[in-house]
């Protein structure tokens, strides 16, 4: 069976994750910390600003505010340092002779340890902010179809801009620092930290126009319907329209950056 | 003393110099992680757009508050990043080395890294005290700017202090770098008024890491809100002294750590 | 007069015993099981100005614990310990300032920065005048030759090269004692003699007290007219090398690759010191037993596939001591 490698190194990447028991933790104590100081906030403006807006509205965005941090633990801990670390080693042209390619190999590793940050931070953290905040969760199914869509939409799209990112090492080493500004723009384009529907007017116009919003705004507005389930549909559609673009891209960069390496000899 | 703050200038300052070898990903490097700081700000903003204030929280006093703890983290970064070192520097014989110079050892650990990554912070704190000082709605006089001074110079010490007694863990725990990450996700809730939130945080922030001291409290001196007027004024002014507090017994704490480590030499 | 006095000097130390599993954890955490470990038992030695002392020794012998306490970085359980009048750990600061240390595996100076900046900031840290600085840099610059790579950061020195450079930042000022701690560990033949040279030459000049720990044979024999043994927390022999060398520096080892599994006896003539899979280290005194007539004895017993003929290393005379207790002390006691 030909995906047997790859659920293999998913596996790897999990057991590796869940060994770290200590360590493990205390960055599940400290992931929470984080999360639990954008929802506080979140409830602290709502609660202090209960006159300017709705009741549905408020527990709206505290709902928002939990999933937001619960997604982002997951989508947020793809790592972008794959390929750097690789060319930094010198280990890329023994990776390149593996009769599987790397590109795969990474992605199934980063669906391994979404699983387990799934598993071991995303759930908890969700738990522990829906008892404190007392928030009861009552879906509709379609709502969890919603919701499960736009992860995994959201999820190849993260993994792609990571890549993408990552992929810059085979030219410039210093990727670390073009992940810093990706994470900046992600904090404003994605809506992870504000709503999107408290952005004013002309954001939301830049917004709208790029991808990054359906990696954290995009599968909670459809699991809050915050939108109708037809215009969904296209939204689906434009996301993925934006995942074939990047796909193209990381493509064309990947071949030329294994070009690039095979000419130097690694 | 004297010779032991000579020292560490000389060596902080050999650090220095070495970092400004590669010029493009140093500015690379604090431009993205200054970024990343003004994008989460930049998120405050909207919501101060939307709502105005934060119950009693005018945007000038929320950005205050923010400024304050992020350029005080940067600086204390620059300083002290190398005391979350200590543990490795213990477990490679380091340590030895630096105790063996007639000079303080906690000079000459942190004069090894002079953290050029402060500067993002630090520079993001200031852009965005030009943009927004007006909304501060301070009356510059000469006592305010001494107090300001005096403010940020307290703020650093306090950030030194507790990172000089998560240092001294390394004596008994010797991996410190879940302290450290505690340390930075609690100061996430000091870039806001600490009162937005509940009782537990507010206790830590206040007792435990005493991060409220590096933002909310002194900002009492400067900020006209009702919260403030509960005390009398002067009480705002003489809470800076608490940084020295703070100070002499994380040095105790150290001293007492640094003697287990030369009854046991672990 | 004696620079350096030792008087019942130990250290121990408590080892919190770990236990595996999380019952384990649990369970040391209210009833630790702790073992007191003697690093260094109740040891005496003097040292006088001028001297250059080998102090040798198995891994975990409690070299390195006398070390650190002689330095000041250990504070001892028991005994006394004073170098020119300083308790060293009652006064580490300024007790630093009449000691120079060089650990062989770790560097004092600033791996980013040139060599040159890295003294200069010692000058600074150690307030040396700057006359004295400059007279100390010419005369290591013109001993040790480090002038060519002087302007060279010390990531990118070579071991040899970065060992001088230790030697002399441990030497810039002036200490009245300096511990070199394996010193030539990691370095080829040439530079290994080089700073030999220079410690005796040092040494001569400047008379300053050199402490030198090594496993190198030829570094002692080189340098020191007295050697310390030190086995077990304890001092095994202190005297001078010649008597040990001729009991000892006779002793050759034999390693044989047999072709079966062997059982050597051993005797007055050989022992066996080690054994790793069909490979023995026969230790004997050739004296005694000839390499051929061994070589004969075994091959008569067994098949032997390979062998070769080694020097022995200081190592291999502390471990026979160690591994034959009783006979060797024996041994000492009658020198």
């Amino acid at each position: 069976m030909f995906l047997a490698p790859y659920i293999k190194s998913a596996q790897i990447k999990l057991q590796d994750t869940m060994n770290f028991r200590v360590s493990f933790l205390i960055r599940l104590f400290t992931n929470f910390l984080y999360s639990y100081a954008t929802v506080a906030i979140w409830y602290a403006v709502v609660t202090l600003n209960a006159n300017s807006l709705s009741p549905e509205l408020a527990l709206k965005t505290i709902k928002f505010s939990i999933l937001s941090a619960a997604i982002g633990s997951v989508v947020f801990s793809i790592s972008g340092y794959e390929i750097a670390s690789r060319l930094n080693e010198g280990t890329i042209a023994r990776d390149l002779l593996y009769p599987v390619s790397l590109p795969s190999v990474l992605f199934a590793q980063a669906v391994g340890n979404a699983i387990s940050v799934f598993i071991t931070n995303m759930a908890p953290i969700l738990i522990a902010l829906s008892l404190i905040y007392g928030i009861s969760w009552n879906p509709a199914p379609l709502a969890i179809i919603n919701l499960c869509i736009g992860m995994l939409l959201g999820f190849i799209l993260m993994f792609l801009v990571n890549f993408i990112i990552d992929m810059i090492s085979f030219w410039y080493l210093g990727t670390m620092y073009c992940h810093y500004i990706k994470e900046a723009i992600m904090v404003v384009f994605c809506g992870s930290f504000v709503p999107l529907w408290f952005y004013p007017r002309w954001l939301l116009n830049i917004v709208n126009v790029l991808p990054f919003k359906d990696i954290i705004f995009t599968p909670i507005a459809g699991f809050l319907g915050e939108r109708a389930d037809i215009s969904l549909l296209s939204v689906y559609g434009v996301t993925l329209l934006w995942l074939v673009i990047l796909f193209a891209g990381a493509y064309f960069m990947w071949t030329a950056g294994v070009k690039k390496v095979v000419a130097q000899g690694g | 003393m004297l010779h032991d703050l000579y020292c560490y200038y000389r060596l902080a300052g050999a650090s220095f110099r070495s970092s400004l070898i590669n010029r493009f990903s140093l500015v690379f490097y604090i431009f993205g992680l200054g970024l990343t700081y003004l994008s989460s700000f930049f998120g405050i903003w909207i919501i101060m757009q939307r709502f105005g204030s934060i119950g009693a929280w005018t945007l000038g006093q929320i950005v205050f508050i923010y400024m304050l703890c992020l350029g005080t983290y940067g600086i204390g970064g620059m300083i002290f990043i190398n005391l979350s070192e200590v543990g490795n520097l213990v477990k490679r014989g380091e340590l030895d080395v630096m105790l063996l110079r007639p000079i303080n050892p906690v000079a000459s650990i942190i004069g090894v890294r002079f953290e050029m990554g402060g500067f993002g912070h630090f520079f993001a704190a200031i852009a965005i005290f030009l943009v927004f000082h007006k909304e501060f709605h301070i009356d510059w006089t000469a006592e305010k700017i001494v107090f300001f001074v005096l403010t940020i110079f307290s703020a650093i010490l306090i950030q030194g202090a507790i990172r000089l007694a998560i240092g001294a863990c390394a004596f008994y725990i010797t991996d410190t770098g879940g302290l450290n990450n505690l340390y930075n996700s609690f100061r996430e809730f000091a870039f806001y008024p600490v009162t937005l939130f509940n009782g537990i945080i507010k206790f830590i922030l206040f007792a435990i890491l005493p991060m409220a001291f590096v933002s909310y409290v002194p900002a009492g001196i400067f900020l006209d809100n009702p919260e403030y007027a509960a005390l009398p004024h002067w009480v705002w002014k003489v809470s800076l002294l608490y940084s020295v507090v703070l100070i002499t017994l994380a040095s105790r704490f150290w001293k007492i750590g640094l003697r287990h480590y030369s009854s046991t030499g672990s | 007069m004696n620079l350096i006095r030792i008087e019942n000097l130990s250290k121990h130390f408590v080892i919190n015993k770990r236990q595996s599993g999380i019952g384990g954890v649990i369970k040391s955490m209210f009833k630790p099981e702790r073992l007191l470990k003697k690093a260094v038992d109740s040891i005496d030695m003097q040292i006088a100005a001028g001297e250059i002392v080998g102090f040798i020794g198995p891994n975990g012998a409690g070299k390195s614990t006398t070390i650190k306490m002689l330095t000041g970085i250990l504070v001892p359980t028991a005994g006394t310990v004073e170098v020119g009048g300083i308790v060293p750990y009652k006064q580490r600061k300024a007790y630093t300032k009449n000691i120079g240390v060089v650990f062989g595996q770790r560097t004092q100076l600033w791996w980013n920065l040139p060599v040159d900046e890295s003294f200069d900031l010692l000058r600074t840290i150690y307030r040396i005048p700057r006359p004295a600085y400059q007279k100390n840099i010419e005369l290591f610059t013109e001993v040790l030759g480090i002038d060519e790579f002087l302007h060279m950061p010390v990531r990118q020195l070579s071991l040899g090269q970065r060992m001088r450079c230790e030697i002399a930042a441990s030497l810039l000022h002036n200490p009245k004692v300096v511990f070199l701690d394996e010193p030539t560990i990691g370095l080829d033949v040439v530079a290994k003699e080089r700073i030999r040279e220079f410690i005796a030459k040092i040494n001569r000049e400047t008379g300053v007290t050199v402490i030198l720990t090594t496993h190198d044979m030829s570094d002692i024999e080189k340098l020191c007219k007295r050697i310390v043994i030190i086995d077990l927390g304890k001092i095994i022999y202190d005297g001078n090398i010649d008597e040990i060398k001729d009991r000892f520096g006779k002793d050759r080892m034999l390693v044989v690759d047999f072709d079966e599994p062997a059982t050597i006896q051993d005797c007055d003539l050989h022992t066996t010191m080690k054994t790793e899979g069909l490979r023995r280290l026969i230790l004997f005194n050739r004296d005694k037993i000839s390499a051929i007539d061994l070589i004969t004895k075994l091959s008569a017993q067994y098949k032997i596939n390979d062998f070769a003929l080694q020097e022995t290393e200081i190592d291999n005379i502390i471990r026979h001591i160690y591994e034959n207790k009783t006979e060797s002390a024996a041994v000492l006691r009658a020198i």
